[in-house]
């Protein structure tokens, strides 16, 4: 019994220890905005190299999973994502927290990440080779169209101002054309600038465009940071698993479509959350309420964003193709153990692999007592903290952070002058999250485009190249439900309601 | 910047202009680029802005929205915030990442303080906000190894 071996591998005191130690430490660098979990795992990477290649996997696979979760308490109290897969957790995290339910969006998100971690381990443990074809079959123009179809998305979600989102995203994949060009080395868009000549940092970008704006508000006027119920404890562990256990639908799908996008190289916990986050308002008896506080935004959002780490590793482990950045840091430590990862790989080290797997099911379970307590005082420590305080702290936190990114003043000064742009753009109604995807996105979608249309110049076939492929045009379909869905349901909503009162 | 006599904000058709003007300097710019494979997508990307920018003018004119931008708040303890991150940050290669940390954080603080400031206020909020920064410093720059500048006016 190979598995059942692995099974007790897996549960040994030092194995255990290492989930906690490793959920811990990702769970608290994931909330600090600047530090990513690309970064928790790359820090502690080193300590790993000297552990049997299963206990440094279940390591860094809970340092990954606490991080995508940890990401979670900026965004649901400071609108700030921790992670760039918390974007879309702001949406109905923050107005929860406004109007006094912080405590219990940061319990649900630790339910929801918890089930999304599960979900995404499931299916790493019972379909990973069937499931890494998928990866395979998506060519450049597939994961351009993936990177358009991410930004109509949140354009669709931008309520009423869609034309306004899909603005905003252009913006974003202009600014990430913003340096040195990969392959020809061409200067674009720096105006002369030695400043921008490194390119706009993605963290940094979304450092400056969620958490400056917030700060200038916050600095303009007297009222409180957050409201707060008097009697909180800063855990609703009962209201939490009432509401998961009602919309038990939502997170199930929400987990699976997580661990699928997860599947797909570079497409991240940012798309999976708002390909989840769409969805559950699509199939909402009331999207109206989505985008002001709605529970099941959230738990779409955050189960989404936890399964994608063990959709993540489908790919890594199977094709050795890193389907999410930290995949790519695992990635390297795995090669530096010896550890030969490909096909093959469920079959000729079977005892690692599985090994691993058990120990990411820990560390997911885990995650359920340390995540609640941490949040806790992470919520205690933000709501109870003066605001003449809390101001000065979170921007010292900005600078460090971005500093920290790669280790220069340029990128702090580029975080700022976003964030200011930020703040105008937004009292226009052009919001953050489209700009910040289109930026996320700009490289995959450049890089399946430019790809696409060389290929598509050799072959004097670009309708076909761009339109004409199966997988396209499922995703170009994907594109027109998302940009005039909500538009029809809208009409024929008006139209019967007109209906009801001819009648 | 609402049109009171036809009900539009005249801020929309405003900020199109701007896009359109962000769309044709991109368009410019890579004109002088050497390679098909720099300029393809950032000249297709503004072509789309463009036109989403023109689309947005037309809505304005069908469908009036009479959507007010508000300014409202201290809005120049917005413009300090702004400025004195963006001070520290120029400071910091000089006086050090730690000097302009204290200096940022002590001024933020003066910035978003609304209540009185009392004797037990004045002791224990620059106390803490420096062991925070304090904190913070040695967490980045001896925990992760992040060479923070320490400044050349102090020998660094």
């Amino acid at each position: 019994m190979p598995i059942f071996d692995s099974l007790l591998a897996a549960f040994t005191p030092f194995n255990l220890m290492l989930a906690v130690v490793g959920v811990v430490a990702g769970t608290i660098i994931g909330s600090l905005p600047g530090l990513t979990a690309t970064m928790a795992i790359a820090v502690l990477v080193p300590i790993t190299f000297s552990m049997e290649p299963a206990s440094a996997l279940i390591m860094m696979g809970a340092i990954y999973t606490g991080a995508i979760y940890g990401g979670a308490y900026a965004a649901i109290l400071l609108n700030t994502p921790g992670t760039p897969s918390a974007i879309a957790t702001t949406l109905d995290g923050y107005p929860m927290a406004k109007r006094g339910d912080g405590d219990l969006a940061i319990t649900l998100a630790c339910v929801a990440s918890v089930v999304g971690g599960l979900v995404g381990a499931a299916f790493l443990f019972a379909l990973a080779p069937p499931l890494a074809d998928i990866a395979l079959a998506f060519g450049p123009v597939e994961y351009f169209w993936l990177a358009i179809f991410g930004l109509t998305l949140i354009a669709a979600l931008s309520e009423g101002n869609m034309v306004k989102g899909l603005i905003g995203g252009c913006l974003g994949l202009l600014l990430a054309c913003v340096g040195v060009a990969e392959v020809s080395a061409d200067i674009r868009l720096t105006f002369g600038s030695e400043t921008m000549l490194g390119g706009i940092e993605v963290i940094s970008a979304l450092i400056g465009l969620y958490c400056i704006p917030v700060l200038i508000d916050l600095v303009a006027t007297p009222d409180k940071h957050l409201h707060v119920e008097t009697k909180s404890g800063g855990i609703r562990f009962g209201d939490a698993m009432a509401i998961s256990w009602k919309g038990k639908w939502n997170l199930l799908r929400s987990s699976v479509l997580g661990t699928v996008v997860g599947i797909l190289p570079g497409a991240g916990g940012s798309i999976a959350g708002l390909v989840a986050y769409s969805e559950a308002r699509r199939s909402s008896k009331t999207p109206e309420k989505f985008g002001t506080g709605e529970p099941r935004g959230l738990q779409a959002t955050e189960s989404a964003n936890n399964a994608t780490v063990g959709g993540g590793f489908i790919p890594t482990l199977v094709l050795g193709i890193p389907g999410t950045p930290p995949d790519a840091v695992i990635l390297g430590a795995l090669l530096v153990q010896g550890v030969k990862v490909g096909p093959n790989l469920f079959q000729a080290e079977s005892s690692i692999v599985y090994t691993f797997i058990f120990g990411l099911f820990l560390a997911t379970i885990l995650m359920l007592p340390i995540g609640l307590l941490i949040g806790k005082y992470a919520y205690r420590t933000i709501v109870e903290i003066p605001k003449a305080m809390l101001v000065p702290t979170v921007a010292f936190m900005t600078l460090i952070g971005t500093f920290a990114i790669r280790n220069n003043t340029a990128d702090v000064i580029i975080m700022i002058s976003l964030g200011v742009m930020g703040w105008v753009l937004n009292r226009f109604g052009f919001r953050a999250s489209p700009i910040v995807l289109g930026l996320i996105l700009g490289r995959i979608a450049e890089q399946g485009f430019v790809q696409g249309w060389t290929i598509a110049s050799a072959t004097g076939n670009y309708v076909g190249m761009f339109f004409g492929r199966p997988i396209t045009i499922a995703i170009l379909c994907a594109i027109v439900l998302a940009l005039f869905g909500p538009v029809w349901t809208r009409r024929m909503k008006i139209k019967r309601e007109a209906m009801a009162n001819d009648e | 910047m609402t049109n009171e006599a036809n009900g539009r904000s005249i801020s929309t058709p405003i900020m199109a202009a701007i896009f359109i003007g962000i769309a044709v300097i991109v368009f410019w710019d890579t004109t002088s680029y050497t390679d098909a494979d720099s300029y393809v997508f950032p000249r297709a990307i503004a072509l789309v802005m463009a036109c989403l920018a023109v689309l947005l003018i037309i809505r304005w004119f069908l469908v009036p929205s009479p959507e007010e931008v508000s300014f409202e708040g201290a809005n120049l303890r917005r413009l300090g915030l702004v400025l004195v991150m963006l001070g520290a940050t120029i400071a910091m290669p000089w006086i050090g990442f730690l000097l302009s940390g204290l200096i940022a954080f002590g001024a933020i603080l003066v910035l978003a303080m609304y209540d009185p400031w009392t004797p037990m206020r004045l002791i224990v909020y620059p106390l803490s906000g420096a062991g925070v920064v304090l904190a913070f410093y040695f967490l980045f720059s001896n925990v992760l190894q992040v060479p923070l500048p320490v400044g050349t006016v102090f020998g660094g």
